[in-house]
């Protein structure tokens, strides 16, 4: 232990008795803080005003207090204890020197009022700081207390002495780097405190292994003596340098609790004995060894990633041989990296990945994983000289059936079943019959080796091991109804399938036997009982191979009795392309089937589903194209079909709205298909078949509007017309003919009904296309020009005719109002109701009437250019009469408005 | 009666061309052996045709009865020479002994040190 009585210049342990350092002569005083009054601040009264007065010196039971500038008094001691104390900001510091410095810096920040000449302060601190070696060890304190450093050269300590009291300022701070910087400018051999001031701040040491090497230098020199510094210096020192359980017993005992469960751990460590009472939480290495001490004796340990990766490798292969390591720790996170994949290797080599593998250099198992994906480059690849790589390429050469396989290679237990094997196949290719051993009966892998020989029947498994190996006998007897239906021995191959599935224990082959019967009962036409067997299998578990059977002899009975078989496959099938397979077959079943006229439901649910999922296009056009025809009010309304390009989306967009407009009964939702054949037409990436019904629905549309004009039926088809002719993606026969019908029957139609056409219409549809016509009738098809010429003929021929008609209705109903107005005129009183009068007529006359002639002539200049039958020139004439008579009525009226 | 290509050939559902094709090379040398009639021969060559060309993918087809329906039941279940359990990883060398001891130094390192931060904070600043 360090003695109390200490060299604070040099750092030497001394006497008791010493007054000085008998290695550097200085004396040994401890910091002495000098004068009490001297520093102190008080409150003394002036003339007119109290002042700040502060104690310069003391002596004799007199205190000089410095007033003002140099002013100073001399005042009795016990006045200036009565006098008030004015408090100094600041640290608390403890000596003469340290308060005049405090009440100096307070004074120069103005944080303390005085009119002190400064210099006073100094002179007097400096006097009473270097009075003896305790003063001067003092107002060291002091100085690094109020942060000035700088104060220390003037005070004359050593500077080991002066670096002692910065390293301490610094540990008492949490600054312990500047803390080691000072210690390391001490002596080695002395300042023996340094070793409670290390530990005090050992937090930051053993967290930071540099500063913890920097200290365990310091601490070296005193580690053989003191027991702290022993224990700290090896908890600090690089691991593998220094002893460390020769002082873990004692400074256990040193640290010590009320209860001694330190020593007992640390003696626990230092004997490799288990502890009775588990180590403390937090240690990993120690959870290891204590877990490892555990196994050894048989106990449970604890067994997780974050104990077991501290295990030196020799000690956890330990553990994983006795098996006593769960395999499934082999998949989790926390093994350190550069033994992860042995462990991983050695714990679950199944469930290691091939990089593991490899990085653990783990050829046997690579050689098997290669053996079994059949990568046979992979294989190669594996050096030819391990005896697991031969093993497993002479093992493929047997698997994939290629060349010659031989027994070079395999390791023994292979060669021996291998062996028999082979004797047994050379048997059944010179045509003899093959006894099999129990050493093939127990292989099941072997056996798929054999099944040539078991479908030629000459494969014989005696009686006894028949019955110590039924699994392989079953597997016989389904190879023996193989060959039956191979054979085409219906009737017996359903007699032995039956007796195989009442006698066996296990459902893959129960199932597989009597998928086996039902085909023989398909066979011998009697599909009603083949399904009922099939139905039998399907009972428990089942494969998608067994559905399609049912499916198969089902359909033998109509598409109705297949198609719920198929809708499982569907639900209950991951592979997309299988499921796409089942709709298909469900979708073509029906289609062929003519005794199923009705969309039966299930097939409805079947297409729904699939139209939900991603489907390919050809697929995906057909159900679409079935719901559209079978299921419109689905796909009208908001059924969900799913589109995986824009193709896709394109034909449900215009399906869609054929199911919407056959859903609606009407001729209306025509439009609606037009506007989506256009938006089709005009896309960048149209699909082929738009062109196709684009041709299709026009034609269509064609046939409808030639009917006689009157006919109602061809109205409701304009505004689709409208839409392609807006459009522009017509042609252009088509383009010229059906604008014209459709503006003809429109305005047949709006004369009927007393009305007339509108100007813009009558131009958008009818004199569009005339002059379309005419500038484009050289482009038409030769076979298409006559049918044209006289479809424009007769259209305008009749719209004129009709135009005129609704031209006279408007006529009519202006010439009313325009008389009511003459009328009215012979009653008006004023002048001002005159002018009113006067500027409605004026309105009608130059906004109503002057234009209907106008729109007579216009139809009359079309006919002009036309070839015109006999009814047509009738209706020429009948314009120009209208257009004559309109006109004279309009001059004659002219000069009775303004 | 449903004409089925495998059946005709007398290979499993699904069996590659290759096999189909050794089976046909095998039953029309029977055939030929035992004078088979011209239209097992036409049965023979439609088998042959449907399975390498016109049966795509197998997995897909719904239209033919598939024999067997599940080839699990051709596949015994369970290890032996020809699906062999994992390989087994030798331990790495080492001296158990010294790993041992090396864990034990390893433990009182950690200890002490768990020591030393205990006893911290039973220590002062020592006074100046």
């Amino acid at each position: 232990m360090t003695s109390e009585l200490w060299c604070r210049a040099c750092g030497a342990q001394a006497q008791r008795s010493d007054a000085w350092c008998s290695l550097c002569g200085v004396a040994l005083d401890r910091p002495d803080p000098g004068a009490a009054r001297v520093g102190q601040v008080i409150s003394v009264k002036g003339k007119l005003l109290r002042r700040n007065g502060i104690a310069l010196h003391e002596a004799g039971g007199t205190v000089l207090v410095l007033l003002k500038g140099d002013e100073t008094v001399d005042m009795p001691a016990a006045e200036f204890d009565a006098a008030k104390p004015v408090e100094v900001p600041g640290p608390p510091v403890g000596g003469a020197a340290g308060r005049l410095w405090k009440a100096l810096r307070a004074y120069q920040v103005s944080q303390l009022d005085g009119k002190w000449n400064p210099q006073q302060l100094l002179d007097a601190a400096l006097v009473h700081a270097v009075a003896s070696n305790g003063t001067r060890r003092a107002a060291a304190l002091d100085a690094l207390t109020l942060g000035a450093p700088d104060l220390l050269p003037a005070l004359g300590l050593t500077a080991p002495e002066l670096a002692w009291y910065q390293a301490r300022a610094a540990a008492g701070a949490g600054d312990t780097a500047t803390m080691l910087g000072w210690l390391e400018q001490l002596p080695a051999q002395g300042y023996a405190l340094r070793v409670p001031m290390l530990l005090v701040l050992s937090g930051d040491l053993l967290r930071d292994a540099a500063l913890g090497a920097r200290a365990a230098a310091l601490l070296a020199p005193f580690a053989s003596a003191d027991a702290d510094a022993r224990a700290l210096h090896a908890a600090l020192a690089r691991p593998g340098t220094v002893d460390v359980t020769g002082p873990l017993v004692p400074f256990a005992v040193a640290a010590e609790s009320a209860d001694g469960q330190l020593a007992q751990w640390a003696g626990a460590i230092a004997a490799a004995e288990r502890p009775a009472r588990p180590f403390p939480n937090g240690l990993p290495v120690t959870a290891a060894f204590d877990s490892f001490l555990r196994f050894r004796a048989d106990m449970p340990y604890t067994s997780t990633v974050d104990t077991l990766r501290w295990l030196p490798l020799p000690l956890l292969d330990e553990m994983i041989d006795g098996g006593t390591v769960p395999p499934a720790l082999a998949g989790q996170p926390g093994w350190p990296e550069r033994t992860a994949a042995y462990v991983r290797s050695r714990l679950d080599p199944g469930g290691a990945s091939l990089a593991d593998l490899t990085a653990a250099g783990f050829t046997a198992e690579l050689a098997r994983r290669h053996y079994l994906s059949q990568d046979v480059t992979a294989l190669d690849a594996l050096a030819a000289d391990h005896e697991a790589v031969r093993h497993y390429r002479a093992l493929a050469a047997w698997r994939t059936g290629t060349g010659r396989p031989g027994l070079d290679g395999l390791r023994p237990e292979a060669a021996l079943v291998l062996s028999q094997v082979a004797e047994a196949r050379a048997a059944v290719a010179a045509g003899q019959d093959a006894a099999l051993t129990e050493t093939i009966a127990a292989d099941p892998t072997c056996w798929p080796l054999l099944w040539q020989g078991a479908l030629q029947g000459a494969l014989r498994l005696p009686g006894p091991l028949a019955g110590r190996y039924p699994r392989f006998a079953e597997w016989l007897a389904l190879c023996g109804i193989q060959r039956l239906l191979f054979q085409s021995r219906w009737d017996d191959a359903a007699g032995a399938g039956r007796a195989l599935a009442d006698r066996t224990r296990t459902e893959v082959t129960s199932d597989e036997a009597l998928n086996m019967v039902a085909f023989a009962e398909f066979q011998l036409g009697k599909p009603a009982t083949a399904l009922q067997t099939l139905d039998e299998a399907l009972g428990g578990r089942y494969t998608t191979g067994l559905l399609v059977n049912a499916s198969v002899v089902a359909a033998s009975q109509g598409s109705v009795a297949a198609i719920p078989y198929l809708a499982k496959i569907n639900a209950e099938t991951q592979d997309p392309a299988v499921r796409a397979g089942a709709v298909e077959r469900a979708v073509d079943l029906w289609r062929q089937d003519d005794s199923s006229p009705e969309y039966p439901p299930e097939l409805r649910a079947l297409v729904r589903a699939a139209l939900g999922q991603r489907q390919a296009d050809e697929l995906h056009k057909t159900l679409v194209l079935v719901a559209s025809g079978q299921d419109r009010e689905w796909l009208a309304g908001d059924g969900a079909v799913r589109s995986v390009n824009p193709a896709q989306a394109a034909w449900v967009k215009y399906q869609r709205a054929w199911a919407r407009r056959k859903t609606d009964g009407s001729q209306e939702g025509l439009v609606d298909i037009a506007n989506v054949l256009v938006e089709l037409t005009k896309s960048p990436s149209a699909p082929d078949w738009v062109a196709q019904e684009l041709r299709q629905f026009t034609k269509n549309l064609d046939e409808l509007v030639h009917v006689d004009f009157g006919d109602t039926s061809a109205v409701v088809l304009t505004p689709a017309i409208e839409a392609l002719v807006a459009g522009d993606v017509l042609e252009l026969t088509y383009r010229i003919v059906l604008a014209v019908q459709a503006a003809t029957h429109t305005a047949f139609f709006m004369a009927e009904e007393n009305g007339c056409v509108t100007p813009e219409y009558e131009q958008r549809m009818l004199f569009a296309a005339v002059r379309v016509y005419q500038q484009r009738k050289d482009e038409l098809p030769e076979s298409d020009r006559d049918y044209v010429a006289d479809q424009v003929a007769m259209c305008v021929g009749v719209t004129g005719f009709a135009v005129r008609v609704g031209v006279i209705n408007l006529w009519d109903d202006a010439t009313q109002r325009f008389n009511k107005l003459v009328e009215r005129m012979s009653y008006a009183s004023d002048y001002v109701q005159q002018e009113r009068i006067m500027r409605q007529k004026g309105d009608i006359l130059n906004r109503e009437l002057d234009p209907l002639p106008k729109r007579l002539r216009a139809y009359l200049a079309l006919l002009a250019q036309l070839p015109l039958d006999d009814r047509a020139r009738e209706t020429q004439r009948q314009i120009t009469d209208t257009v004559t008579e309109m006109e004279a009525e309009i001059a004659r009226l002219r000069p009775s408005v303004r | 009666m449903e004409r089925n290509p495998y059946v005709i050939l007398g290979v499993p559902f699904g069996s590659p061309k290759s096999v189909a094709n050794a089976a046909f090379a095998r039953k029309a040398q029977a055939l030929k052996r035992d004078g088979g009639s011209l239209d097992q021969m036409t049965d023979l060559t439609w088998a042959l045709q449907r399975v390498s060309v016109a049966i795509r993918e197998p997995a897909t087809a719904m239209e033919l009865y598939r024999i067997p329906a599940d080839p699990e039941a051709f596949q015994a279940d369970g290890d032996g020479v020809l699906r062999p359990p994992p390989e087994r990883l030798p331990p790495v060398d080492g001296d158990r002994a010294s790993a041992l001891e090396g864990l034990r130094q390893g433990a009182a390192r950690e200890y002490l040190r768990y020591l030393v931060s205990v006893r911290a904070t039973r220590v002062t600043l020592p006074p100046p």
